[in-house]
């Protein structure tokens, strides 16, 4: 079966099975154990994060309270205006000037992730679309050995990245973060964005070449536009991977980005879990916004080929 | 053996004879090279900035303290701050990879390794350093002074583990007296319990990264001391240890710690305390300024008191490290700095420890730390400190053997030890076995048999 023939064939076998679906009619056992379970599982999910929420609108007093009040009785926004403020007020708080910090780390979260998503979609695109299009001995080989660097440790390649970024002196920089996230952004996006190649017919293509287009042109004019959903699903998987990373930001800088700022909450000497909450809240509203934002791009382009 | 010097001239203390003979030597060297005994000078001479590193404990307070400093006439100084978490990772990963770091925060068992792997300088002979030890209780010195005798890092802040108790709780249970002992906590946690008072009445910080304080603390209460100087482990040898771990399986097993109590964190239990859902709670000092911050309905009840009886509990504190610095301004510069983070500013105050104090409660390991008018100030009212300064002079052991370079990884296998014998999966005579196993192994020695 020719790949371009494929994308035809999967709305009819989807109908199929449709048809199949509705013309079983499904008992109320089934429905309650199927909705039940969707309840169980977004419960699951949501929970933590209902709780992180709570917490960080409650007094450190309240968090002691038990059972937990899901559902507080009173809310303050004492803890939001601590962080932003570092108005403590004599309540333990392991860092006063986290709001200071907290904001420029979120820009500097938010520049990386962004340069990163434009770096690896132009670098992870060229790469997919070549090992889509021009398949050669080894290909297959190749694909494997770019998902195993996503599996090298961190700590095992931090120590050479330290000490290239400190001879060229960008240590404690966006671009030492830049750099070492390609790590493991760039082969998520490649593998994501060779898939999502794989599934567009190639007949477009073939048609442009014939219209005179080049390469580069068909590639710019022709397979960007519509593989924009498989883009866009990539750029928001790398986005989110640079904005979640911990220990190449604790070692190659100082507490420049989110994660290990946040992580400063917690010292030897003191823990503040509403101060934490509260910045850890503002602090996921960027991916939490842009996940709402593209959620079908990024469900789609994961679940590409499934059906194959 | 010579005496050294206290601040006040009298003698007070042991040095050993190399220590000492190392000490004299310095001191003659330094008394031909002037320019190194004086003072803020050695720092002026170096112009440039010095680096330090420190971990996220209030960083503007750390720039606040370094800024006024230099506002004395010293090298400005580059404050580095990185999470706790991780620290010690990052830190070893920047030092083995060339970064230039002239002073830095480190955990004390570490700090031993630094100085073997070349990252940290010995202090032996810098211009103070055995006045600044001649200060120190002598019950501290083992941290910052290796049994060679090298002096291997100055405080950063020092803590003893003491008992918080619910006073109110202890007269419900008619309990007279604050229990001491292993055996004295036990038997009124359990009539705490039976009693109805509270039903899970001892918490303490049992995670597997803390278990290895807490077998220190419980073997020093029963007057164990698990190493001797030679980091050689005595503890299997004790007939009482055996004891201690049956005694810590049974605060778990019997209910008497909640069983949520191997995952909590300090903030959780301080909470506990403060809403009245535990009696008891076993850690650092410093943690009633968390329980009296929070403000829970049992925050004003709770008090601190000294455990092990006539034995000792276990004092911590971690350290400041100088780096590999070879020019020698640059290294008296630094020294010049770390005596006043870490002991005194030029007028003889407690400067730094004095803003620690305020910020969190925590301790400097010298007796004129606590009879300063200023730190006196500085802690709240709640806090006993002549019963602290105590428990550090006469009290309390650091258990030298805690910075040898092996111990790291035995410290990381303690908490492996510890859960299966709380969870009832192991004997306490195995988990002795297990204990002096992974002593030997981690020290390069064979496994007893």
């Amino acid at each position: 079966m020719s790949i371009a023939s494929e994308p035809a064939l999967r709305p009819a076998r989807r109908t199929a099975s449709g048809s199949r679906d509705r013309g079983r009619a499904r008992s109320p056992g089934a429905t309650i154990a199927i909705y039940g379970g969707l309840l169980v599982f977004a419960i699951w999910i949501l929970l933590p994060v209902w709780y992180l929420v709570v917490s960080s609108l409650i007094t450190p007093t309240q968090l002691g309270v038990k059972p937990f009040p899901l559902i507080p009785t009173s809310i303050t926004f004492d803890n939001y205006l601590s962080v932003l403020t570092g108005s403590t007020r004599n309540q333990v708080f392991g860092s006063t000037d986290a709001g200071s910090r907290l904001l420029p780390a979120i820009g500097q979260s938010f520049f990386i992730g962004a340069v990163l998503v434009v770096l690896d979609l132009i670098l992870a695109g060229a790469a997919a679309y070549g090992l889509s299009r021009y398949p050669f001995r080894g290909a297959r080989s190749f694909e494997l050995a770019i998902i195993v660097t996503r599996v090298v440790p961190a700590i095992a390649i931090i120590g050479p990245f330290f000490v290239a970024f400190r001879i060229i002196g960008v240590l404690n920089t966006p671009f030492a973060l830049i750099i070492s996230y390609n790590v493991f952004t760039l082969p998520l996006a490649i593998m994501i964005l060779k898939n999502y190649f794989d599934q567009l017919p190639r007949e477009i293509e073939e048609a442009a070449k014939i219209d005179g287009a080049s390469r580069l042109q068909t590639l710019w004019i022709i397979v960007v536009p519509i593989a924009r959903p498989g883009l866009v699903a990539a750029g928001v998987l790398i986005f989110l991977e640079a904005w979640s990373e911990f220990f190449y930001a604790l070692v190659l800088t100082n507490q420049l980005t989110v994660p290990p700022l946040l992580a400063g909450f917690q010292s030897v000497q003191q823990f503040n879990w509403n101060a934490l909450a509260a910045a850890t809240v503002m602090s996921i509203l960027p991916p939490v916004v842009l996940v709402l934002l593209f959620q079908r791009h990024v469900i789609g382009a994961l679940t590409a080929g499934i059906g194959k | 053996m010579m005496k050294t010097r206290k601040a006040d001239g009298s003698l007070q203390g042991r040095m050993d004879r190399r220590t000492f003979l190392k000490a004299s030597g310095a001191t003659a060297l330094a008394a031909m090279t002037p320019g190194l005994m004086a003072g803020g000078a050695e720092a002026a001479a170096y112009t440039g900035t010095l680096d330090m590193l420190a971990w996220d404990f209030q960083p503007d307070t750390i720039k606040k303290l370094v800024a006024e400093w230099t506002a004395q006439g010293n090298p400005a100084v580059n404050v580095a701050v990185i999470p706790n978490l991780g620290y010690s990772s990052a830190l070893q990963t920047r030092l083995r990879g060339g970064d230039k770091i002239d002073l830095y925060y480190n955990f004390a068992y570490n700090s031993q390794k630094f100085i073997d792997q070349g990252w940290a300088s010995k202090l032996n002979g810098l211009p103070g350093v055995n006045d600044m030890l001649g200060e120190m209780f002598e019950s501290a010195r083992g941290r910052h002074v290796n049994a060679a005798g090298d002096v291997i890092s100055v405080p950063y802040f020092s803590a003893v583990h003491m008992l918080h108790y619910n006073k109110d709780m202890l007269a419900k249970g008619n309990i007279a007296a604050v229990p001491s002992t292993l055996k004295e906590i036990y038997d009124a946690s359990k009539a705490l319990k039976e009693g109805g008072i509270v039903a899970s009445p001892y918490v303490a910080y049992w995670v597997k990264e803390f278990c290895e304080e807490y077998l220190h603390t419980y073997l020093l209460n029963e007057g164990i001391t698990a190493f001797d100087e030679s980091g050689k482990p005595v503890f299997a040898d004790d007939p009482k240890t055996v004891g201690v771990f049956e005694w810590w399986q049974a605060m778990y097993q019997e209910g008497l710690a909640p069983k949520s109590v191997l995952n909590d964190d300090p903030g959780k239990l301080s909470s506990e305390m403060a809403q009245g859902n535990a009696a008891f709670f076993v850690l650092h000092h410093y943690f009633l300024t968390s329980i009296r911050s929070l403000k829970g309905p049992q925050s004003d009840n709770v008090f601190q008191s000294a455990i092990g009886g006539k034995n000792f509990t276990l004092q911590i504190g971690e350290v400041l490290q100088m780096g590999a610095a070879a020019d020698a301004d640059r290294k008296a510069a630094t020294w010049d700095l770390m005596k006043y983070y870490g002991w005194k500013d030029k007028a003889g105050k407690f400067t730094v420890f004095n803003q620690w104090a305020k910020a969190a409660g925590l301790a400097a390991p010298y007796p004129g730390f606590f009879t300063d008018p200023d730190v006196i100030a500085a802690f709240p009212t709640y806090y006993d400190l002549p019963l602290i300064s105590k428990t550090f002079e006469t009290g309390s052991k650091v258990v030298p053997a805690r910075t040898l370079p092996w111990y790291p990884d035995f410290q990381a296998k303690v908490g492996d030890i510890i859960h299966p014998l709380l969870l009832g999966q192991a004997t306490p005579q195995k988990t002795v076995q297990d204990l002096t196993d992974a002593a030997a192994a981690a020290s390069g020695g064979t496994k007893r048999l």
